[in-house]
C-alpha cells in the first residue's frame, strides 16, 4: 500500500486537479524508495552505467529549442513553465514518476537514451545517483540565482550543490479537531495520549513503515533511523498493542478526505497535505496543526540534471529561472512547500499567503528535524508495519 | 486425423504463447524466487542458496491474522456481490425488453470508464460525517454518519467496485437459459420460485461459478479496494505482499507470500466448492429418479 | 394462449367449462409439447418426465410408476438415465411427449411438435400420437402448418386466419366443403377460375369459356371464383365426350408423386390447370402436346370473388383440433 496507492492516485491527478494535489510529497522519504534506489543503482553499476562524459558540459551557449522534465506529478505551477518558454524559447515537455525507484529505473534502463533533461530526485538519493553517473555535474556559472538559496537547505551530502539544489522540502506533524480534543496538544507524546483517549477509533496515521515507528521514537528521544532491536521492539510493542486499536485509517494524503470530510479527529500528516486539507475544509478554524516535537523529520526534493541530458543549456537556464525569488514564490503558493530560498518567507508574507506557519519554520524548529538516510532497518520496519495493520483490522 | 489436429493446434498457438509468456513464466519466476533469500540491503533476491526458510517466515500469526481478515472480506464481499448482482442480472437477461438490453449492459460497464479511486472519492464525500447525507440525518435528529472506516464500509467499497464483474457473467448465464425451458417448467406446474430453483439456477450454474470466481479471486489479492472506504479495517494480505516487494524490497519473502496466498486461495475455493456440494446432496437425492428401484 | 404464455385481447378460453383467463401457466391443467422440445438439459430423461409430478408433490412410489409407464408408452424406457443431449431428435420428441402426458392434463397442447423431424420419422410419430390419443382419451390441441398432417391427425380441424377460426369441421368436410376460398385453397390444392355468374343454376362465364356448376344461391352477374381440385380433373388428347366442363391447353410439365402423377397444363398466358391422376390410370403424354382437361359440374365449387385466397406459401397457421370423443 505504501507506494502503490499514491502512484495510482497520481495517475489520476490530471483528471482531478486540486482534489488530489500534494500527494507526491511524501513518497520521497519513504524508506522504500531508499532501498529500491540503492538496489537499482547497484544493479546498473556495471554494464548499465551511462557514460557521464558523453554529453558536453554546458558553457552558456545558445539554448536548445526543447526541454524535457521528469518530475513528481503536478509539482510546478504551469504558469511558470509557460513563462519560461515565452521568455527563453525552449518548449517544455513534462513527464511524471511516482517514486524515486521509478526515476532511477527509468534513467538506468534507458542507458543514456531516456531523453530527460531536468530530474527531481529526493535528496537522500543524490549521493548514489551521482556516484553511479546518473547526474550531470552542474555548471554553477550558469546558475547565478543559486545566490538566492538558503544554504541551510542545501543537500546534506552535496553542500556545494555540485549535483543538486533544493526544490522543495517538508516535515511531519499532526492535525487535530479542536471541537473534539479540547486541550492543547504539543508533542508526539500528546498525540499518543490523545489517540488513546478522545481520538480513539478516529485516529489517522501515515501509511508508511518509516513514519509509524517515528511517532514512538520522536516522542521518546530515540534517533528515528535507529536499528537497535531493543528500540524497534519497544516501538513494535507500542504500535501493535496500543496504537493499532485506536487507528481508523492509514492515510498518506489526508488532504483527500480525512481532513476536509472530518473522517478522523487526530491525523498524522506531512505539512503540505495537512495545509491543503485544512484549506479544503469547510470549517478550517477547528483544525490545529502541530509540528512534531520534540523531534520530527525533514525531507527534500531537488533540482538535478540527467548525465545524458540532450538539452544541457536549456536545463541550466530553466533551473536558474526556477530559482528566481518570484518563481519560488509562485511555486510556494502552488504547492504549499518551502522551496529552500532565502527570504521566501518574507515574500510569502507580503503576498498574504494563508497558513504560512505550516510552510515556514524557525531555525530552532528546523534543528529538531531529522533527515531520512539510507537505512538497513527497512525489513524490520515493514514487519512492524504489517503487524500493526493486522492488529488494526482485527 | 493428423491433418485435422495440426491446424487446431496452430490456431491455439497464440493463446498458448500468451499464457506461457504472461502467466506461466511470471508465476514460475515468483515460484523460483520464493526459494531464495534477500542478499543484502541493495539486493532484492538471490537464489544461489535454495531453502524453504522464506515459507517458514511467511507462516507467522501476522500472516494468518491478515489472511483471516482477507478471507472475511473475500467471502462476504463475493456473497454480497452475488446477492445484489444476481437479481439485477436476472432482470436484465430475462425480464427487461430486448431492445434495452444493450443499453443496460453499457450502464453496468459505465463505472469502468473512470478510475475506481476517483469514483470512490464521491462515496467518501457522500458518507463522511460532514457530508450532505450526514447533515441531512443530523437535521432530522439522527447521529452523524459513522459508516466510513468500518467493516460495513469495507463491504460497500468491495461491492461497489466488483459488482459489474458479477453481473456480466450472470447476465450471460441467465440469458443463455432463455425463455423456452422456463416456460416448459411453468407449463409443467413449476411456480416462478420453483422454476428458478430447479431450472434457471442449475442451468445458469456455470456462469454463476464464473461470476463468483471472477469476483472472489481478484478480491482476495486486492489490497486497495477494501482500504479506500474501510480504512484500517480493510487490511488485506495483498498489502503485506506489496510491502515486501515495494517497501522492504525483499522479493524472496514477497514471492513466498505470493505462493502461499495462491495456495490458500485455491484451498479456500476447494473448501467452498466442497461445502456447496455438501449442501446439494439432499437436493440431488430429493429429485433423483431411479426406475430400477421400482423394478426391484 | 391456451397454455397461458400469452394473453388474448378479446374472447374467452374455457377448459372443461371453466375460464382460464388470467390464470398463470403453472396453475392450468394444460401441458405442452413444445416445438423445440424444451427438455431440461441438466436432468436425465426420467427426471424430465418426473418434473411435473415433483411439482405436484406426487409420492415417490407413484411417481416412479407413472414415469415408467409414460416412458414405456413412448418406448423410451431404456433411455431413462440418459441426458437429452445423448438422444436423437425423435427420441427427444418422445421424451417431451411423455413429460407432458405423465401429468394427465385436461388438454395436451402440441405446438408443431413434429416440425423438426424428417418425413419418415414424422409419419411414424403421427401414427403413434393418434394411437396414444385414442388410448388415453385426452384432448389434444395439435398446431401445425402442414395441411396433410392436419388432415391425417385430426378429428376436428380449425382453420385459423388472422387469429380467427375460419372453419371448424371434421377433415372430410373441410376438404370437400370449405366455407371460403381461403379454406379451400389452404387445405390441399385448387384450380381457380375467375368469372361471372351467367345463369341461375350455376353457369359461370370465364375467359376460357363457360363452366357449369351445381351451385345455387349466387345471383346472375356476381363475380366469383370457380374452384376445382386437381384430382377431379381428367386429361385426354381429344375432346372428351359428354357435357362435362372442358378446356384445351398445352402440357408443360409432369411430376411423379409416387401414388399419382401431376400434370401442369397451360391454358393461357396467366392461367394453368393442375391435374392429378392415380399412377395406374395415368395417360402417357408428351410435354408440349395439346391436351383437354375436363371435370364434372359436381366437382366445381363457387366462392365470391372478394374473398382472399391463401397463397402458395404456408404463412397463415392452421390449427387442427382433435377433441376426445
Amino acid at each position: 500500500m505504501s507506494d502503490q496507492q499514491p502512484i495510482r492516485i497520481l495517475a489520476e491527478r490530471s483528471a482531478v486537479p486540486g482534489v488530489l494535489r500534494s500527494l507526491s510529497r511524501r513518497q520521497l522519504l519513504s524508506m522504500t524508495a531508499i532501498a529500491a534506489g540503492g538496489l537499482l543503482l547497484a544493479a546498473c553499476s556495471d554494464g548499465g552505467r551511462p557514460s557521464p562524459g558523453a554529453v558536453a558540459r554546458p558553457t552558456g551557449g545558445p539554448l536548445e529549442d526543447q526541454l524535457s522534465i521528469y518530475s513528481w506529478a503536478d509539482y510546478d505551477d504551469p504558469a511558470l513553465l509557460s513563462a519560461f518558454t515565452s521568455a527563453s524559447g525552449p518548449k517544455i515537455i513534462v513527464d511524471s514518476f511516482g517514486s524515486n525507484p521509478e526515476l532511477v529505473a527509468k534513467l538506468t534502463a534507458a542507458k543514456g537514451t531516456s531523453g530527460y533533461d531536468v530530474v527531481v530526485p529526493s535528496s537522500n538519493y543524490i549521493p548514489q545517483m551521482a556516484a553511479n553517473g546518473l547526474l550531470m555535474k552542474l555548471n554553477k556559472e550558469l546558475l547565478p540565482n543559486l545566490a538566492h538559496m538558503d544554504t541551510q537547505f542545501a543537500v546534506e551530502s552535496d553542500p556545494d550543490s555540485e549535483y543538486a539544489i533544493c526544490k522543495a522540502w517538508g516535515t511531519t506533524g499532526f492535525v487535530y479537531d479542536t471541537t473534539v480534543i479540547n486541550r492543547e496538544l504539543k508533542t508526539w507524546g500528546d498525540f499518543m495520549d490523545a489517540a488513546a483517549n478522545e481520538a480513539s477509533g478516529k485516529t489517522s496515521v501515515l501509511d508508511d513503515p518509516g513514519e509509524l515507528p517515528g511517532i514512538y521514537f520522536w516522542a521518546n528521544g530515540i534517533q528515528w533511523e535507529t536499528n537497535d532491536e531493543e528500540h524497534l521492539a519497544a516501538a513494535e510493542d507500542y504500535l501493535v498493542n496500543t496504537l493499532a486499536k485506536h487507528v481508523s485509517v492509514f492515510d498518506s494524503n489526508p488532504a483527500n478526505g480525512t481532513i476536509p470530510q472530518s473522517t478522523a479527529v487526530l491525523i498524522q500528516a506531512w505539512n503540505g497535505s495537512a495545509r491543503q486539507g485544512i484549506m479544503a475544509s469547510s470549517t478550517p478554524e477547528k483544525w490545529r496543526w502541530v509540528l512534531g516535537a520534540p523531534n520530527t523529520e525533514i525531507f527534500m526534493d531537488t533540482w538535478a540534471v540527467s548525465a545524458t541530458a540532450p538539452h544541457p543549456e536549456a536545463s541550466h537556464a530553466f533551473i536558474n529561472f526556477m530559482l528566481k525569488p518570484e518563481s519560488q514564490l509562485a511555486n510556494v503558493a502552488y504547492m504549499g512547500s518551502h522551496t529552500g530560498g532565502a527570504g521566501i518567507e518574507e515574500l510569502a508574507r507580503a503576498e498574504g499567503l494563508p497558513y504560512l506557519d505550516m510552510i515556514f519554520y524557525t531555525p530552532e524548529q528546523v534543528a529538531t528535524m531529522q533527515p531520512s538516510t539510507t537505512t538497513e532497518g527497512i525489513a524490520r520496519r515493514v514487519d512492524i508495519y504489517n503487524k500493526m495493520k493486522a492488529a488494526a483490522s482485527a | 486425423m493428423r491433418r485435422a489436429v495440426a491446424p487446431g493446434f496452430a490456431l491455439a498457438l497464440p493463446a498458448w504463447i500468451w499464457l506461457a509468456a504472461f502467466f506461466v513464466a511470471p508465476v514460475g519466476v515468483v515460484f523460483w524466487y520464493s526459494f531464495g533469500y534477500k542478499p543484502g540491503l541493495f539486493g532484492t533476491h538471490a537464489n544461489d542458496v535454495l531453502s524453504l526458510d522464506r515459507y517458514a517466515e511467511v507462516l507467522t500469526p501476522t500472516f494468518f491474522d491478515t489472511f483471516a481478515n482477507t478471507l472475511w472480506v473475500g467471502v462476504l464481499g463475493t456473497a454480497l456481490c452475488f446477492v445484489v448482482g444476481a437479481p439485477i442480472a436476472y432482470w436484465m437477461a430475462l425480464k427487461a425488453p430486448a431492445r434495452v438490453k444493450g443499453l443496460l449492459i453499457a450502464l453496468v460497464m459505465v463505472p469502468f470508464w473512470t478510475n475506481f479511486l476517483v469514483r470512490t472519492i464521491g462515496w467518501l464525500i457522500l458518507l463522511s460525517p460532514e457530508g450532505w447525507l450526514s447533515s441531512l440525518l443530523q437535521d432530522l435528529g439522527f447521529e452523524p454518519l459513522g459508516v466510513l472506516q468500518t467493516r460495513s464500509a469495507v463491504l460497500l467499497g468491495v461491492v461497489y467496485n466488483y459488482l459489474p464483474l458479477m453481473i456480466l457473467p450472470l447476465f450471460v448465464a441467465f440469458d443463455r437459459v432463455g425463455d423456452v425451458v422456463r416456460e416448459a417448467s411453468s407449463d409443467l406446474g413449476g411456480t416462478p420460485l420453483r422454476t428458478f430453483a430447479r431450472v434457471t439456477f442449475p442451468l445458469a450454474r456455470p456462469g454463476i461459478i464464473v461470476g463468483v470466481l471472477l469476483v472472489y479471486i481478484p478480491l482476495m489479492g486486492d489490497y486497495l479496494t477494501a482500504v479506500v472506504l474501510g480504512g484500517a479495517k480493510g487490511n488485506m494480505v495483498g498489502q503485506m505482499l506489496a510491502s515486501q516487494f515495494q517497501t522492504a524490497q525483499n522479493w524472496a519473502l514477497g514471492s513466498a507470500m505470493a505462493i502461499m496466498l495462491v495456495l490458500m486461495i485455491v484451498l479456500s475455493i476447494v473448501a467452498l466448492g466442497a461445502l456447496a456440494r455438501l449442501i446439494a446432496i439432499p437436493v440431488r437425492a430429493r429429485y433423483r429418479v431411479d426406475l430400477m428401484e421400482e423394478v426391484a | 394462449m391456451i397454455a397461458g404464455f400469452e394473453h388474448p385481447d378479446a374472447g374467452d378460453i374455457r377448459i372443461s367449462g371453466r375460464s382460464v383467463i388470467g390464470q398463470a401457466p403453472y396453475r392450468r391443467d394444460v401441458n405442452t409439447v413444445f416445438q423445440a422440445y424444451a427438455l431440461f438439459p441438466h436432468m436425465t430423461v426420467a427426471q424430465n418426465v418426473a418434473y411435473g409430478l415433483h411439482e405436484r408433490r406426487v409420492a415417490r412410489v407413484e411417481l416412479r410408476a407413472r414415469v415408467a409407464e409414460a416412458l414405456a408408452m413412448v418406448q423410451m424406457r431404456r433411455f431413462a438415465d440418459r441426458k437429452p443431449s445423448q438422444l436423437s431428435g425423435g427420441q427427444q420428441q418422445r421424451v417431451a411427449l411423455a413429460r407432458a402426458l405423465v401429468n394427465r392434463p385436461a388438454v395436451l397442447l402440441l405446438d408443431e411438435p413434429l416440425a423438426a423431424l424428417d418425413r419418415k420419422l414424422r409419419e411414424e410419430m403421427q401414427l403413434e400420437l393418434k394411437l396414444i390419443q385414442a388410448k388415453l382419451g385426452l384432448t389434444f390441441v395439435f398446431v401445425t402448418h402442414d395441411q396433410a398432417e392436419a388432415l391425417s391427425m385430426s378429428d376436428r380441424i380449425a382453420v385459423m386466419r388472422d387469429g380467427r377460426i375460419e372453419q371448424l369441421d371434421d377433415a372430410t368436410t373441410i376438404y370437400r366443403a370449405p366455407v371460403s376460398a381461403y379454406v379451400a385453397s389452404f387445405v390441399g390444392q385448387q384450380n381457380f377460375f375467375s368469372g361471372v355468374v351467367s345463369a341461375v343454376g350455376g353457369e359461370v362465364q370465364t375467359s376460357y369459356g363457360p363452366i357449369s356448376t351445381v351451385s345455387t344461391g349466387l345471383s346472375v352477374g356476381q363475380r366469383v371464383r370457380a374452384a376445382v381440385r386437381p384430382e377431379f380433373v381428367e386429361l385426354a388428347t381429344g375432346s372428351p365426350p359428354g357435357d362435362t366442363n372442358r378446356v384445351e391447353g398445352r402440357l408443360i410439365g409432369v411430376s411423379h408423386l409416387g401414388e399419382a402423377q401431376q400434370y401442369l397444363v397451360q391454358l393461357g398466358p396467366e392461367l394453368s390447370v393442375i391435374a392429378r391422376v392415380a399412377t395406374p390410370l395415368a395417360p402417357k403424354l408428351q410435354i408440349g402436346e395439346s391436351v383437354w382437361c375436363s371435370w364434372r359440374a359436381e366437382s366445381v365449387q363457387l366462392f365470391p370473388d372478394d374473398e382472399p385466397i391463401a397463397t402458395g406459401s404456408l404463412s397463415a397457421p392452421t390449427t387442427t383440433a382433435i377433441p376426445a370423443q
